[in-house]
């Protein structure tokens, strides 16, 4: 465990050395958040005067906004599955299966750390622009932090985890980020743009039982509307995902080894 | 005693034929495939401490073969022992006793020091953090690199980030190293360089090498022994000695003469280039003799004369091509 933990400092002190790519990522962070911020204010018709919409008020569905905006930003799924495609198809893959680590884990953690760093600009950028634009949330405590945090980083590795496995495919197919681009998209139009009560009855447990909720709807949904009961249904969906597809990881990755044709010999 | 045993080594890759205008339908449901055999039924021996050059044109199924006896690849059929291991079944087992350097792949996280690197490298062969700061003080003075050890790697030179990518592979102490062209792109002060800590680290280390390389100045310098591969097959396995020693049957001979003179081709005399009173002739000293080329012009018309041995290069290009039986 301890070399796992090795990968995900070394990740994160190598990306710490990007700070310009940081910042800039911030500052688009910051115009994301305030254009959705004026759609929403824009739909709900001014302030909000009070409206709700499916249980969400405006700064309700800001706040859940920014936390989504976060998770998307932080965690680039494109250059997860590209790290596996790039190692495979340049032949590196020669060099990180010759070290004493399951590749797939070692992939998951290196990936975690890059993205670790990223949450250190934006979750205090997106609370100061939050409370900047609409002040605090209602009946928050300071005490929630700390679940909602555990909730944004349990997020943060599943997702890792999720598109690792199909990271994995490129043993078997040349190029796998077209499976990442459509798991995206799922992603952000039944997480990032609309919570789940945005959507017809019958869809609601379908989203409230998929991956996408541990990923995305759930912590956004904590941010926005905290409470006890939310953050266990959260957590054990996350754990509960987290478990399956690291099996799935595992079971790929076995199968995967055994097929590897490394480009150059 | 023998690190590596390889008996009956076979490697086959399907590939899917492409689809043609007369085959197209068909192709679009079920594509026609044939195996090529990558590596066809090798056997070798490799005994701890050697230097051995394993080599052979592109496509000839080294590197296949170096990917099988790491555990990257998993052989067809065969069977491999490496330091008493199987590679494909314990691959993470073995990858703590074998070390790999490719000269063309980085292993390095560029934004961060050597420093910083071998530490990482030291947690991931569970190395206790006593033993890990001695082995790199020790391999810092063997590689001269202290005086850029805490330098970004990115800021480093290609021969000087060739020196950490060896230190990286030999920080958990290996018993057995594997080298993929690692002097490939270097300036040949550096390849110089390079080659001599690799010649240190086999006689001074006993590590064991494995080498591949087309580069003939680095075959010639490091090792001492050469298995040559061509289409899957073990075509040449001998010392670097015996090599030369057999295969310097031919003689370069460089003549200036006082005047033109028609040299006659024999029967094991070619000459190669003529240019005023300038030749290049090629002796096959297997069909003629020296006295016989001297003879065909007066002495007191030669000027200057150089004999040289064919270049290693040139007789491994005739084994790859076949010429050598």
């Amino acid at each position: 465990m301890s070399k796992y933990l090795s990968i995900y400092r070394t990740s994160f002190r190598q990306e710490s050395k990007t700070l310009t790519n940081s910042i800039t990522s911030v500052v688009s962070f910051v115009v994301i958040i305030y254009i959705f911020q004026q759609l929403w204010q824009f739909i709900y018709g001014g302030n909000g005067g009070g409206t709700l919409i499916n249980g969400y008020s405006v700064n309700m569905m800001i706040w859940y906004m920014i936390m989504a905006e976060i998770l998307m930003y932080a965690v680039n799924a494109r250059s997860i599955t590209r790290a596996f495609g790039n190692d495979i198809k340049s032949g590196k893959i020669a060099y990180q299966l010759n070290k004493p680590y399951n590749y797939f884990a070692y992939q998951v953690c290196s990936q975690a750390g890059a993205f670790m760093w990223k949450l250190i600009f934006l979750v205090p950028t997106g609370i100061i622009i939050g409370l900047v634009l609409l002040g605090p949330i209602k009946n928050f405590s300071f005490i929630y932090m700390l679940p909602i945090l555990v909730s944004l980083l349990l997020a943060v590795l599943l997702t890792c985890i999720i598109y690792g496995a199909v990271g994995l495919l490129t043993f078997w197919i040349e190029e796998a980020t077209p499976f990442t681009w459509i798991i995206q998209k799922f992603q952000m139009l039944f997480g990032l743009f609309f919570p789940p009560e945005f959507f017809p009855t019958w869809m609601q447990p379908i989203i409230e039982y998929s991956p996408v909720y541990a990923m995305m709807s759930g912590p956004c949904k904590l941010l926005a509307n905290f409470s006890w009961e939310l953050f266990l249904k959260v957590s054990v969906s996350q754990i509960a995902y987290i478990t399956l597809f690291v099996i799935i990881g595992a079971i790929l990755y076995k199968i995967g080894t055994k097929k590897v044709n490394v480009h150059g010999g | 005693m023998k690190v590596i045993e390889v008996n009956n080594l076979r490697k086959e890759f399907v590939l899917k034929k492409k689809a043609t205008k007369e085959n197209g339908k068909k192709a679009l449901f079920k594509r026609e495939r044939s195996v090529k055999n990558a590596v066809d039924g090798i056997s070798f021996a490799i005994e701890e401490g050697e230097a051995l050059a394993f080599i052979g044109p592109n496509g000839a199924g080294k590197s296949t073969t170096i990917k099988m006896l790491t555990g990257i690849l998993y052989p067809t059929s065969g069977d491999i022992k490496v330091l008493g291991l199987n590679p494909s079944k314990d691959r993470i087992k073995l990858s703590y006793q074998i070390g790999t350097v490719f000269g063309q792949k980085e292993q390095l996280w560029v934004h961060l020091s050597p420093m910083d690197n071998f530490k990482f490298f030291g947690s991931i062969y569970d190395m206790k953090k006593d033993e890990l700061e001695k082995r790199i003080e020790e391999l810092a003075t063997i590689f001269d690199i202290k005086g850029y050890i805490n330098q970004p790697v990115k800021s480093l030179s290609l021969g000087q980030r060739m020196k950490c990518e060896m230190v990286a592979s030999l920080l958990h102490n290996p018993k057995m190293l594997f080298f993929d062209e690692p002097t490939i792109g270097l300036d040949p002060i550096a390849k110089e360089t390079l080659r001599k800590l690799i010649k240190k680290i086999n006689r001074e280390l006993g590590t064991t090498l494995i080498f591949t390389s087309h580069d003939v100045g680095d075959i010639e310098e490091v090792c001492k022994r050469v298995i040559i591969i061509n289409d899957g097959k073990i075509v040449l396995d001998d010392s670097m000695k015996n090599l030369k020693y057999h295969h310097l049957n031919k003689k370069i001979v460089e003549v200036n003469l006082k005047n033109n003179v028609k040299i006659p081709e024999k029967d094991g005399i070619k000459v190669l280039k003529a240019k005023d009173t300038l030749y290049k002739i090629e002796v096959d000293m297997n069909k003629t003799t020296m006295d016989e080329l001297l003879g065909l012009f007066k002495a007191d018309d030669l000027q200057d004369i150089t004999i040289s041995s064919e270049p290693l290069e040139e007789i491994i290009k005739d084994i790859y091509r076949g010429k050598d039986e």
